[in-house]
Formats: C-alpha cells, sequence, structure tokens
C-alpha cells in the first residue's frame, strides 16, 4: 500500500458523463490486482473531506488507469482534471479476484471498470474468459469496444432491447449457463460480477443453484478505505467484514439471504 | 525544539495524538506513517465482549464533515489485548484505550482487563458516544451520573484516567467540573455532535441509525469554543479535538489552553495529516521565536 502524488498522464473523456484518467505510479502499478481499488483525493475544496473509491481499471508499466462516471461533487471535481495535474491517491487496497482456468464474467454498468482488467489478466494468462455486459440502453453501454479489442467479443444485455439482448444481464446469463454448451475441457466456470447491489445478489443466486463459484465486486460507502473506521460493512456468514480490506471481492457462499 | 508535554503525569513526545476509532488499533495506517512520531494513539472504543454496532449504512459526508454511527462495533478488550496490543508495543508511542460500556460494571471490568497487561499509558472513559442507547452519552450528558462514573472506574485502577465529554450536554463546564471533582486525571472534548442528514429522493435517512454524530472541519469552531470554556474551568489537562486538519487548527487548541489535541476525521481525508501537524506546529514556535510547546499552550490573548 502507497500514499503518493500521481501525475495525470492521459486524460480520455468517452461519454458525455464518462472518464478515464491515466496516472503514473510505478509502485501501485507494480503491485496491482485486477479487483482492488485505490482511494482518490478529488480535489482541493474542503467542502467535501473524503477520499472516493475508484477501482483499478488497467495497469500499463508504470501506469495506472481508473474508469469514473461523474455522479456527485467529487466525480465532477475529478473530472475538471487535467493532463499533467497531480492527484493524491493511496493504493493498491483490498482484495482483489483470484482468476481460475474456465469464467464467466458479468459486468453491469460502470462494473466493467475492474472486470476490464480482469478480463485483460486472465487472457494474458491463456484463460478466454466469456463476458456479458449489462446497460440500461446502448447509449450507456460501456466496455463493448475494448473488451472486443482484447479479442473476446461480449455479450450484450440492455434494459430496452436497443442492443442485444432485450433484459437483464442476469437473465442472459442463465441462457448462457443453461444453454450453452461448456468448453471441451469441461472446466466448471467460475462467474465474476461488478454492478449494482441487486445484481450481485442474483448472480449469487444462480451460482448458488447451479452449484458454481463466484466471486463478486462490491461497492460501500467507505469513510478511510483503509480499515480503521468500519463505515463500510457488510454481514456476511462469517460475521460483519469490512468491505475496503477484506472485500471489495466477496464470495457469493458467504453472503447472507441467498 | 522541545515539543513534548505531559497529560496526566503522562510524557508525550509531541501533543499530536490519534483520536478513538478513528485510527483502528494502528495496525491500518502503520504502512503510511511512521507511528512511532506520534504523541499517542488512542485505540477504537473497547467494552467487555464484542459488539456488533449499528447496521449499514452507518456514515455519510456532509458539508465540510461526515456523520457517523458505527456504533462502537469491536470485537472486545480480550481480542484487542490478545492481537493488537503486541502490534501497538513494538511502536515507541503511548497507547490510550478507550473504553466503552453498558454499565458501571462494564466499565469497570474493562478497565481492569487493560489495567493488568501494564502495557497501557492510560484510559480514556467514552461517556460520549451518541450512537448507542445504552451506555456512553447516557452516562455523559448528565453531571451526576458522569461524576458517579468517573469515580467508580477510578477506584479499580491505576492509570492515568481520562474522561471523554460529550458536546451534547447543557453545559460543558459544569460537566467538565463535575468529573474532575470526581477523580479524572485528564478531560478530552469533544466527541461528536448528534445530527442528521436524509436522502430527498427516497424520503429515507442516509444512516439506518436515522441520527449520528458529526465530526471534521465543520465542527471545529463550536468544539473550539467549547474546548477554551472547559480549559477556563478545570485545573487537571485537557486534551482538544474536533475538526482538527492542520498545525493551524492544533494551535488554536493549544492556545486556548489544551495540552495536547487529537485528530480524528481528517485521518481519512489524508493520513498524513497528524505528521504534518507535529512538522506544521514546529514551523509556528518558529515564527512565533519560541522554542518549547509549552509556551504556545495556554497564551491565547482575550483581552
Ligand atoms: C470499492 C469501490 C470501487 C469503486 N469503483 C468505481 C469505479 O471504478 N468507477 C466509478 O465511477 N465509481 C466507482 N465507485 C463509486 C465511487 O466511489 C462513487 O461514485 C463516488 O464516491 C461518488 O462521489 P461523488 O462525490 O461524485 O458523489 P456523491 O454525491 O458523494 O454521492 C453519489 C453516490 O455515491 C456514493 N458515495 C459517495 N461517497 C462515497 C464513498 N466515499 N464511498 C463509496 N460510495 C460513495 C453515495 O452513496 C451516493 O450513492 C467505487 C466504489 C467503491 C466502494
Ligand atoms: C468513524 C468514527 C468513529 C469514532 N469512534 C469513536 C470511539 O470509538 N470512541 C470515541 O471516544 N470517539 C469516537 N469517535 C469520535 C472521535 O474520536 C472524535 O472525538 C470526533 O470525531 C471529533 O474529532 P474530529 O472532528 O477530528 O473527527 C469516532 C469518530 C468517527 C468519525
Ligand atoms: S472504509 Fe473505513 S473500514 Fe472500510
Amino acid at each position: 500500500m502507497y500514499q503518493q502524488d500521481c501525475k495525470i498522464v492521459e486524460k480520455e473523456q468517452i461519454k458525455s458523463d464518462v472518464f478515464v484518467l491515466t496516472l503514473e505510479s510505478k509502485e501501485i502499478a507494480s503491485k496491482a490486482d485486477p479487483g482492488q481499488f485505490v482511494e482518490i483525493s478529488c480535489g482541493q475544496n474542503t467542502d467535501f473531506i473524503l477520499r472516493r473509491p475508484f477501482s483499478i481499471h488497467h495497469v500499463k508499466d508504470s501506469t495506472i488507469k481508473i474508469l469514473f462516471r461523474t455522479i456527485g461533487r467529487a466525480t465532477m471535481s475529478l473530472s475538471s482534471y487535467s493532463k499533467g495535474d497531480i492527484l493524491n491517491i493511496i493504493g493498491p487496497l483490498g482484495q482483489g479476484f483470484e482468476i481460475s482456468k474456465e469464467a464467466i464474467i458479468i459486468a453491469g454498468g460502470m462494473g466493467i471498470a475492474p472486470l476490464y482488467y480482469l478480463a485483460e489478466q486472465m487472457l494474458a494468462k491463456g484463460i478466454k474468459p466469456r463476458v456479458l455486459i449489462g446497460a440500461k440502453n446502448k447509449k450507456e453501454l460501456l466496455g463493448q469496444e475494448a473488451i472486443s479489442e482484447l479479442g473476446v467479443e461480449p455479450k450484450i444485455a440492455t434494459d430496452d432491447g436497443s442492443i442485444g439482448f432485450k433484459g437483464l444481464v442476469t437473465d442472459l446469463l442463465k441462457q448462457e449457463i443453461y444453454t450453452q454448451i461448456p468448453n471441451p475441457s469441461s472446466l466448471i466456470p467460475t462467474l465474476y460480477a461488478c454492478g449494482p447491489e441487486p445484481m450481485l445478489y442474483e448472480v449469487a443466486k444462480i451460482a448458488n443453484d447451479n452449484s458454481l463459484d463466484n466471486q463478486l465486486s462490491f461497492e460501500r460507502f467507505m469513510a478511510c478505505g483503509l480499515g480503521a473506521c468500519l463505515s463500510c460493512v457488510c454481514e456476511t456468514k462469517k460475521g460483519l467484514i469490512r468491505v475496503c480490506k477484506e472485500g471489495p471481492v466477496i464470495g457469493g457462499e458467504e453472503l447472507l439471504e441467498v | 525544539m522541545d515539543l513534548s508535554v505531559k497529560i496526566a503525569g503522562l510524557k508525550l513526545k509531541n501533543p499530536v495524538i490519534t483520536a478513538s476509532g478513528t485510527f483502528g488499533s494502528g495496525r491500518e495506517y502503520s504502512q503510511l506513517i511512521d507511528l512511532n512520531k506520534l504523541g499517542a494513539i488512542t485505540v477504537k472504543g473497547l467494552s467487555l465482549n464484542p459488539w456488533e454496532g449499528n447496521p449499514y449504512p452507518r456514515a455519510t459526508e456532509t458539508s465540510c464533515g461526515m456523520l457517523n454511527s458505527i456504533g462502537l462495533q469491536n470485537k472486545g478488550v480480550k481480542d484487542f489485548i490478545d492481537n493488537e496490543l503486541p502490534f501497538l508495543e513494538s511502536f515507541n508511542t503511548c497507547v490510550i484505550a478507550n473504553i466503552v460500556g453498558k454499565t458501571v460494571q462494564e466499565y469497570i471490568d474493562v478497565a481492569k482487563e487493560l489495567s493488568k497487561t501494564k502495557k497501557i499509558d492510560a484510559l480514556e472513559l467514552n461517556i460520549s458516544c451518541p450512537n448507542i442507547k445504552e451506555g456512553g452519552i447516557s452516562f455523559g450528558s448528565d453531571s451526576d451520573s458522569a461524576a458517579r462514573l468517573t469515580s467508580a472506574v477510578k477506584e479499580k485502577t491505576d492509570l492515568p484516567l481520562i474522561v471523554k465529554l460529550t458536546p451534547n450536554c447543557a453545559d460543558i463546564a459544569a460537566l467538565a467540573k463535575s468529573v474532575e471533582l470526581a477523580g479524572a486525571d485528564a478531560i478530552s472534548l469533544v466527541n461528536t455532535f448528534l445530527g442528521m442528514a436524509i436522502d430527498i429522493d427516497t424520503a429515507k435517512p442516509k444512516l439506518a441509525n436515522i441520527v449520528g454524530g458529526l465530526s471534521g472541519p465543520a465542527i471545529k469552531p463550536i468544539a473550539l469554543r467549547m474546548v477554551w470554556q472547559v480549559c477556563k474551568e478545570v485545573d487537571i489537562d485537557v486534551i482538544g479535538m474536533g475538526g482538527i486538519a492542520n498545525a493551524n487548527d492544533a494551535a488554536e487548541f493549544l492556545m486556548v489552553g489544551a495540552k495536547a489535541v487529537a485528530v480524528g476525521t481528517a485521518n481519512f481525508s489524508d493520513p498524513q495529516t497528524t505528521i504534518d501537524i507535529i512538522k506544521g506546529l514546529k514551523i509556528i514556535l518558529k515564527s512565533k521565536e519560541m522554542t518549547d510547546i509549552k509556551e504556545l499552550i495556554g497564551s491565547f490573548n482575550a483581552r
């Protein structure tokens, strides 16, 4: 874990409200696993005092990328930074994903942020994951091109059917599990998911019904991100866990009420 | 330059302490700052048996501050002694244990367990947590019950006893005076101010507990006023806190008479805050041509 002033070496705007920042940090880049996150000080404005957590979206050489949507005051402030500016960053934080030999990746909305890095790391290890991406509609869809460029054609689900399957990405997942013949190797897939909480619970349920391993990345309000304040807790079969420390990736079998 | 201070006879290498509940048990920050540099570490509130705390969501950000209703989740004093204290012992820093209970007897039991270890430098009696129904604030908001609890615990421990006051009371100076008379060796203040926030879209509270404690820069002027009032009222040492985020803030509390300061929420904004304050206090002393922090303490000139 490091705390550093990091230079923004690139800033891209990929939608009206979605940005990618590339940040220079040899140390964080060298330690970052898929599923881990960073805590960023998003501005000098003392009106908001807490850092904000963002998933590590990509790592290359001595840089990391974050992908974020502007939804409130800190993310708005973050989007006003430019190439060459400095941000204070703590990371890498939390427990990431464990890579298995056969995988189905399920991304809902911004959930693509950590899962893109996971897919890339799997491919680097010679594992070809199946990727399902869900969005409200075509306009809000994120990650389709980026995943294709990695060499995996993602399947898409939108609520309104404006592109791909019409319905929830978890319904697409059921189809994928029930109709697809598993790989010739007949390895049983592990499910990897990040997205809105109801989606994660549905994935856990599907996994449970089909006896599949599953790793889910959770979001919780975080004041410290370091395990000190106990604001980010989630109830599990093991008791209360700190999502910033024991998570954000949690095995679905640990969840209550699945 | 001498930054050392004494709190209830306990020597701290500098007046900068971490506030209870915002610094875990130190371990969480040890990869980012050198704990040896701190005046003291105050650990998260400890109860006799494990406490679950309040339901999630337990914290939310507000303008220049935050609300929390953690509810003193902790694994109990035994777990702390077995698993965290050995780690803290490896640092050359004073350790203050913050203690909580639902009954007078529970406070006494926790105090006894910690006193037995001989590895704790002081106890901080938390009679000021606004987040639990029993214990905590119910002992702290009126002078009589605060005094009774203070003397009951004081009788059973040889450790310096710091009593942490709630600002959610009618007369902070009177409350301070009563715990001084009951035998407290020092007073710390403030704990958080009871507050609330709602989500106007859902019409629901932002905290599952509905109300929670406000901390951070938003409370600093009120906290400073209260620390000033208490410093005038009592002869025992006072530890000031509430919204301290930089060396100037810390200097204000010291100037009104606090012998030391504690940093809470600012650790979340920047884990380096305590270290920066220690450096910054030296610069402030230099600019005032002082060589000893004790010259700064109480130098407020109200006229
Ligand atoms: C482990 C983790 C990884 C994340 N990764 C990404 C990512 O890769 N890309 C992305 O766009 N977003 C990500 N988020 C969410 C991101 O942190 C929030 O969008 C951001 O904090 C909102 O700040 P704001 O001031 O703009 O919005 P606000 O106006 O403060 O709040 C808008 C919403 O964000 C939530 N929120 C606010 N503060 C926090 C906080 N400190 N921690 C968690 N949630 C908060 C609020 O509950 C609210 O629902 C992640 C969150 C977590 C916990
Ligand atoms: C998340 C959180 C947890 C806290 N837990 C405790 C606690 O366990 N015991 C205690 O005496 N005070 C607790 N406090 C209060 C702080 O120690 C401090 O008195 C208060 O936050 C004011 O200081 P600040 O504005 O610098 O944070 C907590 C505060 C926060 C924000
Ligand atoms: S955010 Fe503080 S413990 Fe997780």
